[in-house]
């Protein structure tokens, strides 16, 4: 499931990336992730321009290939990495998570549920005062930012769904919690597909 | 007398140095982690001596520093951060703030804004 170009709505930078030149498709149009990693690519787009017009000039200016490769790495990673998320919520600040980070522990959690595919994720702090659904205190960890969890799956085909998506929200709700220090107060799951 | 600006330089390398080792030694970091926007710091090599000497800024992988001279100068310092998942990444991340406090005090400085940002936990 781990997939270091990978966006948590399970497209692959690299996708985004190859037409950038032509209009957004039918599912980024929709995808507030591929709509953030498109602007930001946009954005590095214009600069390259920049730069090549200065190497078309001066050819001593041109990196080199090592260099090169380690900084797409980089602009992988960052386009990828999605919001900062609060550990301490208003009791720390500067302390924070990345969404990437968080979606990660989500994955590993889903994965490790029989029958259960993780596929697209979004974490959010939560921001309205709705109460904790199931109302299990032991996996509440003191201190640590409430968030909400949105997680589309698959399903193989005979996995008894009421009591994998129960397995699964435990889960998930448990590995963040001891990983991250965050609170999952919600863990909303879509099924979209059988595998 | 103020340092010169030399000075100021080499303290603010030699500062930002023990800032990352004080870092890496936490109990659940993994690595410093480096962005783009510290690569692109670090195109220009150690710390730049800003405003006539009145401040200096410094970069090394996953971590930057900006100091700001005064009677105690304060430095803020931003680390980004792999880290392990043998315990919360809210641990660590307060571990990493009082290390951080604790070799700038023992520095004389005031610590500034000290933010700790965790960008993956690894296995």
């Amino acid at each position: 499931m781990a997939d270091d170009t990978r966006l948590s709505c399970g497209r692959s930078i690299d996708d985004v990336w190859s037409h950038l030149d032509g209009a957004p498709d039918e599912h980024e149009r929709s995808c507030p992730y591929c709509l953030e990693a498109r602007a930001r690519l946009l954005r590095l787009s214009e600069a390259a321009v920049d730069l090549r017009t200065s190497e078309a000039a001066d050819p001593s200016l041109q990196p080199d290939v090592g260099f090169t490769a380690s900084v797409m790495g980089l602009v992988r990673a960052e386009v990828r990495r999605g919001q900062a998320i609060p550990l301490d919520g208003d009791e720390d600040p500067g302390l924070t998570i990345s969404e990437q980070a968080v979606v990660g522990l989500v994955w590993a959690a889903a994965d490790s549920v029989p029958g259960v595919r993780a596929r697209r994720c979004r974490v959010r702090v939560a921001v309205d005062d709705e109460p904790d659904l199931d109302g299990d205190a032991a996996r509440v960890f003191e201190g640590g930012t409430l968030v909400d969890v949105d997680l589309s799956i698959a399903l193989q085909p005979g996995t008894a769904l009421v009591e994998a998506t129960t397995l699964l929200r435990g889960r998930v709700a448990d590995r963040v919690g001891e990983e991250s220090g965050l609170r999952v107060r919600r863990v909303d799951l879509a099924v979209e597909d059988v595998l | 007398m103020s340092a010169t600006h030399a000075e100021l330089r080499a303290a603010t390398d030699d500062l930002r140095d023990r800032l990352a080792e004080a870092t890496v030694a936490v109990d659940g970091v993994v690595r410093l982690e480096p962005t783009l926007r510290n690569a692109l710091r670090r195109l220009q090599a150690g710390t730049t001596v800003l405003a006539g000497g009145q401040a200096a800024r410094s970069a090394a992988d996953g971590i930057e520093l900006h100091r700001r001279v005064a009677v105690v100068d304060v430095v803020d310092v931003h680390v980004d951060l792999a880290v392990s998942p043998v315990r919360p990444a809210s641990a660590t991340a307060r571990d990493v703030r009082a290390a951080l406090t604790r070799v700038l005090r023992e520095s004389g400085l005031e610590p500034g804004r000290l933010a700790v940002a965790v960008l993956s936990v690894e296995r």
